[in-house]
């Protein structure tokens, strides 16, 4: 295909290559890259050889099952859960400043009597989540969500706090919030009741990753 | 066994290309973690990240293969990958540290033109033997060098690193970059020597440069899709 011709045809020959593999690219990219990174197909290339988006399906976090959704929520929770992720939906597409593509996690947290535990997001700063967590099984919990980062001396004195909501005792709340800063934000759960309790966390929003955290002492 | 080279050429070429999507480029997962979470001094740390992310950085090795590609003494070799780490290092420094704001997907699309441009350049060796190693080689080199080492501090600036220490450990991470950059190049110069052996060496050049330089144009298309769409 490049062979190697008399010195007259030296530029004709290196001018071909070169547009031959722009072209090449081209196609590479209509075909494969756009459809597969960031699912444009302009072409209609990429569906024809079944490249879909693949950069949702990248992400670690499992997609919420629609089937244990309809068991466990009531209906009002559950339309709180579809406004939300209505709603996050179409700040995806208006901002595009999000480091991290948009994702959807459902989690159980059981919680025996009197014990504590944390359930935290990684977030870069101005990142957005909204959330619904409901107790599944057994009575109230408390519940304080909040994040936090290290200070500029990386050690607990300094660390820099922000405080979203307190909630005393509840069954189940919704809400939204967007993290200040880069850092770990997140609930501290306890359960107040004498039997062990379920709660259900499902949440939207552009985190690096979320965790079950034991409480560590402070 | 001539078509040794071939496949060898095609192995290098797809394996480059399979792994991009692995990878991704910048640096993820518990790395990320590590790079946040960590405060003070950490040389050895910052160096394998630096290392691993040359190694794992298809954009800058097949730059480099493009570079090394008919440089047959250590002499040549020594000076044109200096010069490079020279550049990179010197904007790697300058862009964490000044904070300079260059955005990623710009500067990885310029990447993507140099592997192009490098390609092109050696295209024309082929063509013409007179063109090998002309007076503009290595001042290309040093300024794709600069380049590429602004594509290093945006991949670092994505974190909010620890201040305390931050001067050594992006040394450290420039230092690994280096060791890096020589592990890839062994593999890279020990590959092209074999392929030299063969009678069709020159063209398994043309197909190999003309390759590289498809994936330097994919590249390109890549990231400037990126800066539009993502």
């Amino acid at each position: 295909m490049l062979k190697q011709n008399s010195a007259g045809a030296i530029s004709n020959n290196l001018l071909l290559s070169t547009v031959a593999a722009f072209l090449v690219a081209v196609f590479i990219l209509l075909a494969f890259v756009l459809p597969a990174e960031y699912g444009k197909d302009p072409t209609g290339l990429g569906e024809m050889l079944g490249v879909h988006k693949m950069s949702v399906a990248d992400t670690t976090a499992a997609p919420i099952e629609t089937d244990s959704i309809d068991t466990a929520l009531n209906n009002t929770t559950e339309q709180a859960v579809q406004q939300s992720s209505a709603k996050i939906e179409g700040e995806g597409t208006a901002h595009t400043s999000y480091q991290t593509p948009l994702q959807f996690m459902q989690t159980d947290v059981v919680l025996a009597a009197g014990a504590e535990v944390e359930y935290k997001f990684d977030l870069q700063a101005n990142n957005k989540v909204n959330y619904v967590w409901f107790v599944k099984s057994g009575g109230l919990a408390y519940a304080d969500l909040h994040g936090h980062t290290p200070g500029p001396s990386g050690t607990p004195d300094d660390e820099i706090l922000v405080k979203y909501l307190d909630t005393q005792e509840a069954s189940q709340v919704s809400g939204e919030f967007v993290a200040p800063f880069a850092g770990e934000h997140g609930w501290y759960f306890l359960n107040l009741e004498l039997e062990e309790i379920t709660i259900t966390v499902q949440a939207s929003g552009h985190w690096d990753k979320h965790e079950l955290l034991p409480i560590e002492a402070e | 066994m001539n078509l040794h080279p071939f496949r060898l050429t095609l192995f290098v070429v797809f394996y480059t290309l399979a792994s991009s999507t692995a990878f991704a480029h910048g640096i993820h997962g518990p790395d990320r973690d590590f790079i946040e979470a960590s405060t003070g001094l950490a040389p050895a740390a910052f160096m394998y990240l630096g290392a691993k992310h040359m190694i794992t950085g298809y954009d800058h090795l097949l730059y480099l293969a493009g570079v090394v590609f008919f440089l047959r003494n250590f002499r040549d070799v020594a000076t044109l990958v200096s010069l490079f780490a020279l550049g990179h290092s010197i904007t790697l420094l300058f862009g964490v540290l000044a904070n300079v704001n260059v955005n990623p997907y710009l500067v990885d699309a310029l990447i993507g033109f140099s592997v192009v441009y490098k390609a092109y350049e050696n295209l024309n060796t082929l063509n013409d033997k007179q063109a090998a190693l002309t007076a503009s080689i290595p001042y290309a080199v040093f300024a794709f060098g600069l380049i590429h080492g602004f594509g290093l501090a945006t991949k670092l600036q994505e974190f909010t690193i620890s201040k305390e220490g931050l001067v050594s450990n992006i040394i450290s991470f420039n230092i690994g970059v280096e060791i890096g950059q020589i592990i890839a190049l062994a593999f890279i110069l020990m590959a092209f020597n074999f392929c030299r052996r063969f009678a069709h060496f020159d063209k398994f050049s043309s197909i190999t440069n003309w390759l590289i330089m498809i994936a330097g144009f994919t590249l390109i298309g890549f990231q400037l899709s990126g800066y539009f769409y993502a």
